[in-house]
């Protein structure tokens, strides 16, 4: 199944290669054109086959967070900086797989010594943890491991079921949106499509940002994962997404101003072709349409999104029918997009 | 003094706060009119160009010109300067440095002040004094003394801090080592390679007001167009007392070193590993670091057009962002040695491999 | 000019929804310049020729102000209508105790807050929702991702101003003023009244991608430090425009600051130096476009900025016209 093969692969920001081999060996055959730019992003054009001269840019990005090894201590204890935005506190005897040949590692506190009452009780930070290979030196840890080697969490896919047809793992942000877009490129449409499999976006959208002025598309969407913290709360507040509820269509992030028109027409064709869908609470979070809307001239652009429980921890959370109903959406509102009036 | 200790004492001792970067700017551009075309963007960078064995691939050195200081925001009544930092400072290196005001009517020397700690109570005294509490003493009685010296709001402020050769005799104090030392570099890189070929173009870039936003990178950098960067700054020694060595393993004297992340940009990959085995293959020490909290003009280089591929190669300088800082002329001589060995590599098949 | 300051401060338009704002100034400048367009985002570029037979060296000059006004956006309803809501743009808690809101069709909703945990607890927009006085959420017609802005009316205070969006419509009042007294310019003055200033200069950052100018002013509102115990700033009210040599996000070239100086002393107009510490405009975008773009800003000194009621001086604003008018009639001396 393409999303276990997806959030199984690794590619921590900024060394995105082994999802993008695995994605480019599967969409290789459905589209016309692609290329790798120079900061890695996948660029696959599937060529209109209508008169629409619209440059429709797709883009879901390869790059998951993770960390990075940055000094090895003389007792072979792995000291490490996370690369995208990790919550400290989830990083506790975690396991992880680090390097290429994906060594085996554990996230312990080193060094080891007997916890007292108040230690027990506070949250370890980031900098006294260290990443445990099992050996005794420096010098052995070295003919394992460099600096600057990448480390993953070491998580398995599996399908949990249920009316939802949940599943769990990593990295579900964003491979649930490539594997949208992957199944998009399936169909070809009345427009040339631009779909860009980015690099860097947990980082700073860096790779949207090169690939929008390369292509200088017409309109964009991006597709996410996107945060879901659906469970039971104090008080009357809104969860920003709900598992089950469908696709959520971004009115405003941190990032961008979605444009009204792109998030009526994902709105009125939800509405008539009977999709579930809901809005994400405006406000939070940001995606790699913040670059792309303000690249050059600018481009009008949408976020659709996958709701992920537990968006940035190692194990997360979707469902697989909301996973359905986000290709529904898109491409029934791909089809819509030609009579779309994007002048003003 | 030999000549790069003479280069060194000028950059360092030149008053270039962002924004008002020309008195660098003419000192880099009379050291490298003899060996290189002299171009420029829109917001005051100066970039030279030196033409080796081909036109392509283009390689961009960018060291930044400007140097961390103040600028004056408003006169007191009674005469006293307010102001606001170009740049980041900490509070606590701030008190009693003596500085100078450029204003159009010339140099006003002053000093940094603050309420004295004799008239402190005791809890006010262990208290470390907020930028926002102190002021400029240029030793006037009243705003209209200060007037008449020339001050007015918005004039640039620069600390004050001879050059010198320090006892050990390796090593140096001077202020702006971040980022005259990145200059310095390829100043003397592009003096190095006149006469030599090189398989490519360099544009050795002095951005301006990297300090306060990396904007000169992002201008210079359309201008250059460049294939493959290579950053030059100054990196945070660790070798103090106070650090441990999970927070910074740099020490002065064991070589220049490579950045492997920083906030706002991961080098390539391949360029990376290329500067490493370029180091081995010259036995040249290399030591590695990783900055959470900071970015360079790197970030807004990598992801110029379609990306570029950038590396960040670094000189350990301790005390950075104060009126003096100390580096070792080792490690210099090694970074320049280092860019000129991977200068010679970066040619056309080398740096298309870098993206493949 | 107090009519068109009046007709712009209580126009609609929130970061994202400008269009009533764009076809106020639309309809007030299309008689004064040569070309008009609007581009993907939204922002609104008038073109005003060089007069060919000048023989002064012309440039391409970009002027802006922005459209937008901060607001707020509803992100949650429920089953009673009371409608919880995030800030668009840099909106203070503080500022929003009691006030009401207008939404784009002319609904009208107060501001309300939770009972606090303790007397002393600060006000934050968690806390707070928006009550249109609907009974019931099926009796409402308003959704999650409508915008609403302050509600307040223009006041005429005589030699002073007050209104809500004087940041940045004071600026857009000063640009089409401009536009109406400058008969004739030997430059191409581009005039970008933009959008999406509030959320992060989105529009100056396309819009000068576009216009590619060589020369770039933006008008907009500084804050004072004239008020009681208010942080030290040397701009006051009253004592003419000032000349921006310093912002949070960008130091003004120095040759565009030395030109408006001296073009302000030139024609013996009042001007003040600008240094402020927080906050920036959209000249600091216009300035890093492709290879940069020699940048400096006007600006209107205003108290109470970002709250419903700002405050202006009347000849600031005059003044600020007459020195634009001036620099744009002759040479550009960078």
């Amino acid at each position: 199944m393409l999303l276990k093969e997806l959030s199984e692969a690794f590619g921590v920001s900024g060394h995105e290669d082994a999802v993008r081999q695995l994605i480019l060996n599967t969409v290789r055959d459905s589209v016309d054109e692609h290329r790798v730019d120079a900061l890695g992003n996948l660029i696959a054009l599937k060529k209109g086959d209508g008169p629409s001269r619209r440059k429709v840019m797709i883009a879901a990005h390869m790059d998951e967070v993770g960390l990075m090894i940055v000094h090895i201590e003389k007792e072979g204890w792995l000291r490490f900086q996370p690369v995208g935005a990790i919550d400290d506190r989830i990083l506790l005897a975690k396991r992880v797989l680090i390097g290429d040949n994906h060594l085996p590692g554990v996230i312990g506190v080193a060094p080891i010594h007997l916890l007292d009452y108040k230690a027990r009780n506070q949250v370890p930070k980031r900098k006294d943890l260290s990443i445990d290979i099992g050996v005794s030196s420096k010098e052995d840890a070295e003919r394992k491991v460099k600096p600057g080697d990448y480390a993953a969490f070491d998580i398995a896919y599996a399908e949990l079921g249920g009316q939802l047809r949940t599943a769990k793992g990593k990295a579900f942000d964003d491979r649930a949106g490539c594997a949208v877009l992957i199944e998009l490129l399936r169909d070809r449409y009345p427009f040339d499509l631009h779909a860009v499999f980015t690099v860097q976006e947990e980082i700073g959208a860096r790779g949207a940002r090169v690939a929008a002025h390369a292509i200088a598309p017409d309109v964009a969407f991006v597709l996410e994962g996107t945060i879901c913290d659906d469970m039971p709360k104090k008080r009357d507040v809104s969860p920003t997404t709900d598992l089950g509820a469908g696709p959520a269509i971004t009115l405003m992030d941190r990032s961008m101003i979605a444009d009204q028109r792109l998030v009526r027409l994902l709105a009125d064709t939800a509405e008539k072709r009977t999709i579930p869908h809901q809005f994400k609470q405006p406000g939070r979070g940001s995606t790699d349409a913040g670059a792309i809307h303000l690249s050059r001239e600018g481009a009008p652009s949408a976020v659709v999104s996958v709701p992920v429980r537990n968006l940035h921890a190692p194990v997360s959370l979707l469902s697989l029918k909301d996973l359905n109903d986000t290709v529904r959406l898109m491409r029934e509102s791909l089809y819509q997009l030609t009579e779309l009036d994007l002048s003003r | 003094m030999d000549a790069t200790e003479k280069l060194f004492k000028e950059l360092t001792e030149a008053a270039g706060v962002p924004g008002y970067e020309g008195e660098v700017r003419s000192i880099i551009r009379r050291h490298l009119e003899p060996v290189a075309n002299i171009e420029s963007d829109k917001l005051g960078s100066i970039i030279g160009v030196t033409r080796g064995t081909t036109d392509s691939p283009r390689v961009m050195l960018a060291g930044h010109m400007d140097e961390v200081g103040f600028m004056v925001s408003q006169i007191t009544d009674e005469g006293f300067i307010r102001f606001v930092p170009l740049g980041g400072w900490w509070d606590q290196v701030m008190l009693a440095q003596r500085v100078v005001i450029k204003t159009s009517s010339g140099d006003v020397i002053g000093l940094l002040g603050a309420k004295p700690p004799h008239l402190l109570d005791r809890e006010e005294a262990e208290k470390p004094v907020k930028k926002k509490d102190m002021y400029i003493d240029i030793g006037a009685t009243s705003a209209d003394e200060v007037k008449a010296c020339g001050v007015r709001p918005g004039d640039p402020i620069i600390p004050i801090c001879p050059f010198s050769v320090l006892s050990p005799g390796k090593t140096y104090m001077g202020k702006a080592w971040d980022d005259r030392l990145g200059c310095a570099l390829f100043i003397e890189t592009l003096q190095q390679l006149k006469g030599q070929p090189h398989p490519n173009v360099v544009y050795a870039v002095g951005t301006v007001q990297e300090e306060v936003g990396l904007r000169g990178a992002r201008t210079s950098v359309h201008n250059v167009n460049p294939d493959v960067a290579v950053i030059l700054e100054v990196d945070i020694a660790g070798d103090v007392p106070g650090i441990k060595p999970e927070e910074s393993a740099v020490k002065l004297g064991k070589g220049p070193s490579l950045l492997l992340y920083d906030a706002a940009m991961i080098p390539n990959l391949r360029l990376r590993d290329l500067v490493i085995t370029t180091a081995e293959e010259n036995d040249i020490p290399l030591q590695f670091s990783a900055m959470r909290g900071g970015a360079t003009d790197g970030a807004e280089i990598h992801l110029h057009n379609e990306g570029v591929p950038t590396v960040v190669l670094a000189v350990a300088t301790r005390h950075i962002h104060s009126h003096a800082g100390i580096l070792h002329r080792s490690d210099y001589d090694h970074a320049r040695e280092l860019l000129t060995k991977l200068l010679m590599k970066l040619d056309k098949a080398t740096v298309q491999g870098l993206t493949e | 000019m107090k009519e068109l300051i009046k007709e712009l401060t209580e126009a609609f338009g929130p970061s994202g929804n400008e269009d009533a704002v764009r076809q106020l100034i639309h309809n007030r400048i299309s008689e004064h310049v040569d070309q008009v367009r609007v581009d993907s985002l939204g922002n609104l570029i008038a073109l005003k020729g060089r007069n060919a037979e000048s023989d002064v060296e012309p440039h391409k000059i970009m002027l802006a102000a922005h459209m937008d006004e901060i607001g707020v956006i509803v992100s949650y309803i429920d089953e009673k209508a009371f409608m919880r809501f995030a800030a668009v743009g840099g909106v203070r808690a503080l500022h929003l105790l009691g006030s009401r809101v207008v939404f784009a069709d002319g609904t009208i909703g107060v501001i309300g807050r939770e009972k606090p945990m303790e007397k002393t607890e600060f006000p934050t927009i968690d806390k707070m929702y928006i009550d249109v006085g609907a009974p019931d959420k099926k009796q409402l017609t308003r959704k999650v991702g409508d915008l609403g802005a302050f509600m307040r009316p223009f006041a005429d205070m005589g030699q002073r101003m007050t209104a809500k969006a004087f940041d940045d419509r004071i600026g857009c009042a000063v640009l089409v003023q401009t536009l109406i007294d400058l008969k004739t310019t030997p430059h191409d003055v581009y005039c970008v009244f933009t959008v999406q200033e509030e959320v992060g200069l989105r529009g100056a950052l396309t819009s000068a991608f576009g216009v590619e100018p060589d020369v770039a002013i933006a008008v907009d509102v500084t804050i004072t430090g004239d008020t009681p115990e208010a942080h030290p700033m040397a701009v006051s009210l009253g004592d003419g425009p000032a000349i921006k040599v310093k912002d949070g996000g960008m130091l003004a070239h120095p040759g565009v600051k030395n030109w408006m100086v001296e073009t302000a002393e030139r024609l013996e107009l009042p001007y003040q130096l600008e240094v402020l510490e927080g906050g920036t405009t959209d000249a600091m975008a216009i300035q890093t476009s492709r290879a940069g773009v020699a940048a400096g800003v006007l600006s209107i000194p205003c108290r109470y900025v970002h709250s419903p009621s700002e405050m202006v001086d009347y000849g600031d604003v005059q003044n600020a016209v007459h020195l634009l008018v001036g620099l744009l009639s002759g040479p550009v001396s960078i």
